[in-house]
């Protein structure tokens, strides 16, 4: 895990050293959209796969009572529609499979990153000292799978900045404490600073 | 001070009226519930037994829940927090933390103009409808309450900030609020006369869209029946007489009635821009902006500097031709001022005026002193993507509607609407660029009217660098950069550029650990 060299120094240390020491990381000399991230688990495109396919046999299902029973169509009809749709399914099924492969994401010394996208390729970088809220959800299937969803909330907006599906639960929960300690030293720093200007005072 | 403040306090019965004005707006709000009566109403006769009775009933239940609401309510300012207890069935708890407050804001509606009485509304940094409404209270007692809640939670700010002038700017505060009530150093920033409120409603008015969006409402009106009313027939009659069926002389009817429609509609605008604004005064206590006017309900707004994340400098079309901007500062999304209408706006502001206001506004995130100079556009393959997809939208369905739908006649329409579509899509291509200066980046964007929204990379909350495979080959991408009022986007910049100015922001963000927003 790259993560690992990365992790910032614990509090304590923070509290006393005033030069820090280590190594810079490629982080430091390449932009946050160059650094090589890590993917998610490869199970999350098995968990992808399995939910399309329960989409798939859902909406075909649906397709095919609607125009047969209720609209009553003639029987090529429904069978082109109903064909179409696989056609469909299938292509976004396709997508969906190497949207999975190019999830990744990278926990900095002070931001999170997340590259996502094909064609509309994005990477995006949240701030610690931004981070508002972290919420970790684990749905039926992903449940099956061992894999959580993460999502990182800044202020303002109501959606997700971050939303990385496919962790390894285990990971996902320490990923979310790491974050949470992070949000939690910025939020200590401020008390510290504030009273040591009190103090000079 | 506020020994009596942190006892549990009624409103004045006048609150009553209050709450029964925000009941009825609230009832008229959700039009759909009315639907029926006016249905049945239209139906039966507005004078209908069951009319009457549903209507009494209804307001009965109005003013019934308003009294309710005034003898269950209860609020106290302790602890650091205003508490406040309301409801009769499901008791409601409000506990607003001093320093979760944004605003406190005084407004006078017109029915309690004639007693002298305000309404105090806090709004504050938590959820969309986190809001507290104190209403029906004295002006001398409203004036001490918002004293007291922002000097608080102004307190509570600044010993989160490291800022050590921020601090001795509070121990004043401190002192100057301990000595007198109304003793803080205020000064006016703008003021506005009448005239300059004038030009602001008529530069500001929405013509454009409410014939945008009246088109289609118009066409769907029973035209039949309206040639059936005498005065409509006489007014057909009297174009037929003057125009003869002359081209010339009816196009200028035409445009001498849309001119016309459009004074009338200038003048609603002007009438309402006065009405709200006039006489217009900003002025700046310590480090909180206060916005005051309006002729109908009296308006105190209150917004800390601090709390700004993106000002924009927006010039409609008709602004352009008095070269005057007007100014919003954004909140935190979900908080806004102008939640309802914009409230803290200054109208009619020359750059020179501007150029005069900012650099007064020394708490303020951005640096900038005037609007920027020049701007740098956005790659042309933005308008050549779009122009592309537009021409081969535009071959398909012309295409589609000759050969198989049988329909030449939409060709021309389509040609037509993705004209329009192709020029609109060109001026915004002109107007969009961006200008970075210091720790400000500008974004200048818009279609026919336009804008500038200066953003203080220090608020930045996360920035999201995009690139598509067309962009990626010439080096280009599309920066979004999300704040806490909502994310911009500066599409098609050169990547190294867009790189510089989002490791410019992250570089400031993640060694600021003070509160943001």
């Amino acid at each position: 895990m790259t993560s690992d060299n990365q992790r910032p120094p614990q509090r304590n240390e923070q509290a006393t050293a005033q030069v820090d020491h280590t190594i810079l990381s490629t982080r430091q000399w390449q932009g946050f959209d160059q650094v090589q991230l890590t993917p998610v688990d490869p199970r999350y495109s098995s968990a992808l796969a399995l939910e399309h396919l329960f989409l798939a046999i859902v909406v075909l299902t649906i397709a095919t009572l609607v125009t047969m029973v209720i609209l009553g169509l003639p029987t090529m009809l429904v069978l082109s529609i109903v064909s179409g749709l696989f056609i469909m399914l299938i292509i976004t099924g396709f997508v969906r499979q190497a949207q999975s492969k190019r999830l990744a994401f990278g926990v900095c010394q002070h931001e999170l990153l997340l590259q996502k996208g094909i064609i509309w390729q994005q990477r995006i970088s949240l701030p610690y000292t931004r981070l508002q809220h972290v919420s970790l959800s684990q749905g039926p299937i992903e449940r099956r799978f061992q894999l959580s969803t993460l999502k990182c909330f800044s202020a303002g907006s109501g959606s997700a900045e971050i939303d990385l599906p496919g962790l390894e639960k285990s990971q996902a929960e320490q990923l979310r404490q790491h974050l949470l300690t992070q949000a939690g030293l910025v939020a200590d720093n401020v008390d510290t600073e504030s009273e040591g200007i009190t103090d000079g005072q | 001070m506020g020994s009596k403040l942190s006892q549990w306090t009624k409103l004045s019965p006048w609150s009553v009226v209050s709450f029964t004005f925000n009941n009825f707006r609230l009832l008229l709000t959700n039009a759909y519930a009315i639907l029926p009566f006016v249905y049945t109403g239209w139906n039966q006769g507005f004078d209908s037994p069951w009319m009457i009775a549903a209507t009494s009933a209804i307001l009965l239940l109005i003013l019934v829940a308003s009294i309710v609401k005034w003898l269950k309510f209860r609020y106290r300012l302790q602890d650091q927090q205003l508490d406040i207890l309301s409801g009769l069935l499901f008791t409601k708890a409000d506990k607003i933390p001093f320093n979760k407050i944004q605003n406190v804001r005084m407004q006078q509606p017109f029915y309690f103009r004639p007693v002298g009485l305000y309404s105090l509304v806090v709004e504050t940094a938590g959820s969309k409808h986190d809001e507290a409404s104190l209403a029906a209270i004295p002006y001398r007692h409203a004036i001490r309450l918002k004293k007291q809640l922002l000097a608080a939670s102004q307190q509570a700010h600044t010993s989160l900030n490291s800022d050590a002038a921020q601090n001795i700017a509070s121990s004043e505060h401190t002192i100057s609020t301990a000595n007198t009530a109304q003793g803080l150093a205020s000064s006016t920033l703008v003021s506005k006369s009448f005239t300059d409120l004038i030009k602001f409603g008529f530069y500001q008015n929405n013509f454009l869209w409410f014939a945008i969006i009246a088109g289609p409402i118009f066409s769907q009106l029973p035209w039949e029946d309206i040639l059936e009313i005498q005065a409509v027939n006489d007014g057909l009659d009297w174009y037929l007489a003057i125009t003869q069926g002359n081209i010339g002389l009816q196009a200028i009817v035409v445009i001498l009635a849309i001119l016309l429609s459009y004074m009338l509609f200038s003048m609603i605008s002007i009438v309402s821009a006065i009405l709200k604004y006039f006489p217009y005064k900003l002025s700046l206590q310590q480090d909180t902006l206060h916005r005051t006017g309006g002729v109908l309900a009296k308006q105190h707004d209150a917004m800390r500097l601090k709390r700004i994340q993106v000002v924009r400098f927006s010039q409609p079309i008709f602004g352009r031709i008095f070269k005057l901007w007007t100014i919003d500062f954004k909140q935190v999304k979900g908080h806004e001022v102008e939640k309802r209408g914009q409230h803290m706006l200054v109208p009619s502001m020359s750059s020179h005026d501007i150029a005069n206001l900012l650099p007064q506004l020394e708490q303020l995130s951005i640096q900038a002193h005037a609007l920027p100079p020049q701007r740098q556009g956005i790659h042309p393959l933005w308008f050549w993507r779009r122009l592309s997809w537009l021409i081969l939208a535009a071959t398909i369905i012309s295409a589609a509607s000759v050969q198989w739908l049988g329909i030449p006649e939409l060709a021309p329409i389509i040609m037509l609407v993705v004209g329009i579509m192709i020029a609109v899509n060109y001026l915004t291509y002109r107007q969009w660029g961006f200008h970075k200066s210091d720790n400000d980046l500008w974004i200048h964007k818009g279609t026919f009217a336009r804008a500038w929204h200066c953003l203080p990379l220090s608020k930045v909350q996360h920035v999201n660098l995009m690139q598509t495979p067309s962009q990626r080959k010439r080096g280009l991408a599309t920066l979004y950069i999300g704040l806490a009022s909502g994310t911009l986007e500066l599409p098609y910049i050169e990547l190294s550029q867009a790189r510089a100015i989002a490791e410019h922001a992250l570089s400031l963000v993640t060694s600021d650990n003070r509160n943001w927003i």
